[in-house]
């Protein structure tokens, strides 16, 4: 062995640093000469793969997005991102997570307000698609006559919220499924809007006021009686027996887990 | 609003693929050809089930909790047998093995009864960073001891034997012993085997300046637990050509007859076509492991000529 040799550890640490950085020739030192090929472009092989593999990876998640700011725009952005947020999971669980916020404040984007909210919506369409499975509540629960008031249910694994000053559902859907983006009035927001899985597949269901407030608080673990109490504060036409509807046939909605691994069904209070 | 209710059940639990007739479908690879299992493919492979083997996975794209992708796996797992390769482990970090990591190839592992379970002679993860390539190991003294030790913790993790897989390489390291010397006391020091990936062995040589029918020559066959072949793209970087391993296109003639002459002398082993980046139609990786499934024949026959028996 030469003196010259790093030890693995810093062979890996001159290697990560100089990928980080574009003009970073210092790791060139831990290779053997290069006759034909100057070691830098040599080098430069896996700086791009590191690179292309996590853009890539970002614009698998973010497809609505890219289409908006187009391809190089989004690569452009996406090496910006990556510069503080690279992923710490082999899985890649949780990359791209700080992606909404960074286009929130990214100057570049700042003629597309609602970017950072398509990204949302993108982020929990991918969580809704890898979230975990549960049994979605039996319609038998709610027995005729039961008072329904004290109904512990919970969301599904795969269900979240979100709420936009855009109209951002439309935004989203045009842009990752029509062969053309249709023109979206941008006053038609705001959106309430309710992502989950059914049938193996990831649904978008867009809410009125009054049953995001009442998903909202249901979420929050409110009873399902405080829960429409809520509902009716903001919207005085809020209809219970659509919320029900909803409730039992959406599969947004799990059965709660008691401890005896049963389900319950209704609490009488 | 109309939104029809839910089917979602729990995904089964049962690692051995059952059939409808009741029949579990084994576990273990054949020696013949699998094609890698991409996400555009599930639903024609549900409904043609195509005359193939086995599939191969990347443990990763399955270590989500639940949805659309178990769902798929579970199906498909009732009609093929199915490997598992994974490529985030990081066995060739100088810091601790992820075992957290390790433990979720075990749970796929377990749910689903792979017949192979693969990772590569490569590191991704440094310093908390993970940097979704395979880069290169020196082939060091200091280097080795770290890997195997990793690759025994690794195997004791997942109560199994593990293959280990060339990467391609595109800069020389400064290195004490050859791929194969690093490769072969590996397998020796660990039992583990080795997943020879022939098209890995072509860019790499290739890129400097080796004898990739050398390399091969230098593998036993009881070494050999698969084979992969892809196919690769050619830079050219100041008129000189650098090959890179994209698993973009058809495996290249070349790579073809290396891995029949290897194949000619080890006896036929499971041969993955893998295809990762601008994923043709299913018909075109079918196409490709036909190719390969001739390979296996002609070697099988070789063997059986020779009165060698390799089942």
């Amino acid at each position: 062995m030469t003196d010259a040799r790093p030890s693995l550890a810093d062979f890996q640490a001159r290697f990560a640093a100089s990928l980080r950085k574009p003009e970073d020739g210092s790791a060139l030192s831990l290779f053997s000469p290069s006759e034909r090929i100057p070691l830098a472009r040599r080098f430069d092989v896996y700086r791009n793969n590191v690179h292309a593999s996590l853009v890539d990876a970002l614009a698998d998640i973010f497809p609505a997005v890219e289409r908006l700011v187009g391809r190089d725009f989004f690569r452009a952005s996406a090496r910006l991102f990556l510069a503080d947020s690279m992923p710490s999971l082999g899985t890649l669980m949780g990359f791209g997570d700080g992606f909404p916020e960074f286009l929130d404040r990214f100057e570049p984007a700042a003629r597309l307000p609602y970017l950072g909210d398509v990204a949302r919506l993108e982020l929990l369409w991918l969580a809704a698609y890898h979230a975990g499975e549960a049994p979605p509540v039996d319609p038998g629960a709610l027995q005729a006559g039961d008072d329904p008031s004290g109904l512990c249910l919970r969301f599904h694994p795969s269900a979240a919220l979100l709420s936009s000053s855009w109209p951002v559902f439309q935004i989203w859907r045009s842009n990752r499924e029509d062969a053309e983006v249709m023109p979206i009035d941008l006053d038609t927001g705001p959106d309430f809007l309710m992502v989950f899985r059914s049938g193996g597949e990831v649904r978008i269901a867009s809410l009125d006021l009054g049953m995001h407030a009442f998903c909202e608080k249901f979420a929050a673990g409110a009873a399902l009686g405080d829960a429409a109490e809520a509902a009716a504060a903001v919207d005085t036409d809020f209809d219970l027996v659509a919320a029900f509807r909803f409730i039992l046939s959406s599969g947004a909605f799990a059965a709660p887990l008691s401890e005896r691994g049963d389900t319950c069904h209704v609490q009488h209070l | 609003m109309t939104i029809p209710p839910s089917h979602d059940a729990p995904a089964s639990s049962a690692g051995s693929g059952r059939s409808r007739l009741g029949r579990p479908t084994p576990a273990a690879c054949p020696r013949a050809a699998g094609v890698g299992l991409k996400a555009d493919h599930y639903r024609e492979i549900l409904d043609t089930r195509p005359a193939i083997g086995w599939f191969e996975v990347h443990a990763e794209n399955f270590m989500g909790a639940g949805g659309a992708p178990h769902r798929y796996l579970t199906a498909i797992r009732e009609h093929y047998p199915l490997s598992l390769h994974g490529v985030g482990l990081s066995l060739g970090s100088a810091g601790p093995l992820d075992r957290a990591h390790a433990k979720r190839l075990r749970a796929l592992v377990d749910r689903y009864e792979t017949g192979l379970v693969s990772e590569h002679l490569a590191w991704s993860r440094h310093d908390g960073i993970h940097f979704n390539d395979l880069l290169p190991v020196p082939l060091t003294e200091e280097a080795l001891d770290i890997v195997a030790e990793h690759v025994e913790e690794t195997q004791d993790i997942l109560g199994r034997r593990m293959l280990i897989e060339n990467p391609s390489t595109y800069v020389a390291t400064r290195d004490e012993m050859s791929e194969t010397e690093f490769l072969v006391a590996l397998a020796r020091r660990t039992g583990c085997g080795l997943l020879v990936d022939v098209n890995n062995v072509y860019v790499s040589s290739m890129n400097h300046g080796r004898d990739a029918a050398a390399w091969l020559d230098a593998i036993t066959a009881d070494l050999v637990g698969e084979i992969h072949l892809a196919g690769h793209a050619v830079e050219m970087v100041e008129g000189e050509a650098l090959r890179i391993d994209d698993h973009g296109s058809r495996v290249s003639p070349e790579v073809f007859e290396l891995c029949g002459r290897f194949l000619d002398r080890v006896g036929p082993v499971p041969t993955l076509i893998e295809w990762d980046s601008d994923v043709p139609p299913l018909s075109v990786l079918l196409e490709e492991a036909s190719k390969a499934d001739k390979l296996l024949l002609r070697a099988q026959a070789q063997a059986a000529m020779m009165g060698r028996a390799h089942d």
